[in-house]
């Protein structure tokens, strides 16, 4: 199975998942953020990791999920490091680590699902103003560019001699500031870019309006949030 | 030299390369041309070894670059990509360069290297400055520079020259020139069709990911397969064309006597 981190975060218009109401979808993703954040026992964040997976199986999106966790890696080993020296604790250094794995996974859940055009029109059904829904959908849409250029910059840094599979600490900071320089740099141009480009194609002269937006909540949508919730709260609950 | 030996890629369920074997000798001056997303950029991450083929070799000097340690590969092949932006992140631009050296090990003649790498790209007057704070043109020239600084033997260009003008281009020239006469193949992708017209390297076409035709430039420019996949002919290939001649013109000189002698 190819990984490619780039589509890790990239909307999959074809999969199951994305048939769902974008109403469901939106609350299942919180459900599974809140979840990462709150869980942190090994096995029950190991149970969480599980069900987003076998979610992203069954609804086609199992590379993209997968290749999420790929860019999380060089995080993971920082987190676990980092939590091993301070604790001295395997425990919690693996809960740590599983706690970040899960916010990623539970990010690319989200994004692999649900499209900036339908997270645009919940954040409007929520009651939202125009330009609070287009900020939030503008970086919605901003994420899998992002993981693109981050994939582009690994490439040239590497064929600068960079070695980002080094065991050496110093040597992966050098590495990764490579990196990062150059992303944050790159994101900045291209924002101030897309605002010029916008604002020359006349946004915010006249009032932003868009055709409604027609939701279809069934029974499988309430099953996919039931589903959620339920696994929430048992996690919560039960003691292991 | 490099071989490519019935490359396939794909990107997920898009096939972008198919069953492409080319070989590219040392000391030579090759175009890889083609429409955008004909696979132009793959093949040359292909042959640097930042991409695995789904199928086929890459071989470099009779070494297949994806079992070479990243060291011995970037040694060997250096490549240029085309946004400056992605590379960028040193305090100054002597830095800058100085970065794949120290990444490669280089401790002997580090500073001479760095020193001829900016000489030859006329930066050696802002090897102090931040390298954000440099205009377009001058990123470019930078990012060439902190790769021919440790001199790999085959040198790969991705789009070399947008947005740079006819100044920068002519410098790029003879550093091309310059390359290919003291080591392996330089590899260019461009759009830039005037600019291949006038350094008349080795072209290979490709379109949908095969090779549709190679051949000299100049020469390539007026066949069929040429004016079938890019519609509008370089300026001195469509004057060739309108006068009937067999050879193709040169350069402006060529074609004013060639206009006086039809008039």
């Amino acid at each position: 199975m190819a990984l490619n981190i780039s589509r890790a975060f990239v909307y999959n218009e074809g999969s199951y998942m994305a048939t769902f109401d974008p109403r469901a979808k939106l609350i299942l993703a919180i459900i599974m953020i809140v979840a990462s954040l709150t869980i942190y026992t090994p096995l029950k964040a190991a149970i969480l990791a599980i069900f987003m997976i076998l979610l992203a199986a069954a609804s086609g999106n199992l590379k993209r999920v997968a290749s999420s966790l790929l860019f999380a890696v060089p995080f993971l080993i920082i987190i676990a490091g980092g939590e091993m020296l301070i604790s001295r604790s395997v425990y919690a250094s693996l809960g740590y680590s599983m706690r970040f794995a899960n916010l990623v996974l539970a990010g690319s859940t989200a994004f692999t699902s649900m499209s900036p055009d339908e997270f645009e029109f919940v954040i409007r059904w929520l009651g939202a103003s125009g330009d609070f829904a287009f900020l939030l959908s503008a970086t919605f849409r901003f994420i899998p560019l992002l993981a693109l250029d981050l994939e582009q910059i690994v490439q040239v840094q590497r064929a600068r001699g960079v070695d980002f599979s080094t065991r050496n600490p110093v040597k992966w900071v050098s590495g990764m500031s490579s990196v990062l320089v150059p992303l944050i740099v790159v994101s900045i141009i291209r924002s101030g870019e897309m605002a010029e480009a916008m604002e020359l194609r006349g946004y915010g002269v006249r009032s932003k309006t868009r055709p409604p937006f027609r939701f279809r909540f069934g029974a499988r949508d309430a099953a996919l949030v039931i589903g959620g919730v339920a696994l929430f709260a048992i996690l919560l609950l039960v003691k292991v | 030299m490099i071989e490519l030996l019935d490359i396939w890629h794909s990107y997920g369920n898009r096939q972008v390369i198919k069953g492409i074997s080319e070989r590219f000798e040392d000391g030579r001056v090759y175009a890889i041309i083609g429409r955008n997303g004909s696979g132009k950029s793959t093949l040359l991450r292909i042959m640097a070894g930042l991409i695995r083929p789904t199928r086929g070799v890459a071989l470099v000097n009779g070494k297949d670059i994806g079992s070479m340690k990243p060291r011995e590969a970037i040694k060997e092949v250096g490549i240029v990509f085309q946004n400056p932006d992605y590379q960028l992140f040193e305090e100054t631009v002597y830095r800058e360069v100085e970065f794949a050296l120290k990444n490669l090990g280089i401790e002997n003649n580090r500073e001479q290297m760095v020193g001829w790498a900016l000489r030859e790209l006329g930066l050696e007057g802002l090897k102090d400055r931040p390298p954000l704070t440099l205009s377009g043109g001058e990123k470019k020239r930078l990012t060439i520079a902190a790769v021919i600084a440790w001199r790999p033997r085959a040198l790969l260009l991705d789009e070399p020259t947008v947005g740079q003008d006819q100044a920068f281009k002519e410098l790029l020239m003879r550093l091309i020139k310059g390359h290919a006469e003291k080591g392996g193949p330089v590899i260019i992708s461009t759009h830039d069709m005037e600019f291949l017209w006038k350094l008349n390297p080795n072209a290979v076409l490709i379109s949908d990911g095969v090779v549709l035709c190679r051949g000299e430039f100049r020469r390539l420019a007026l066949k069929e397969c040429f004016r079938s996949t890019f519609e509008v002919l370089p300026g001195l290939a469509a004057l060739t064309r309108a006068l009937g001649l067999s050879d193709p013109l040169v350069d402006d000189k060529e074609a004013v006597e060639a206009i006086m002698k039809w008039r």
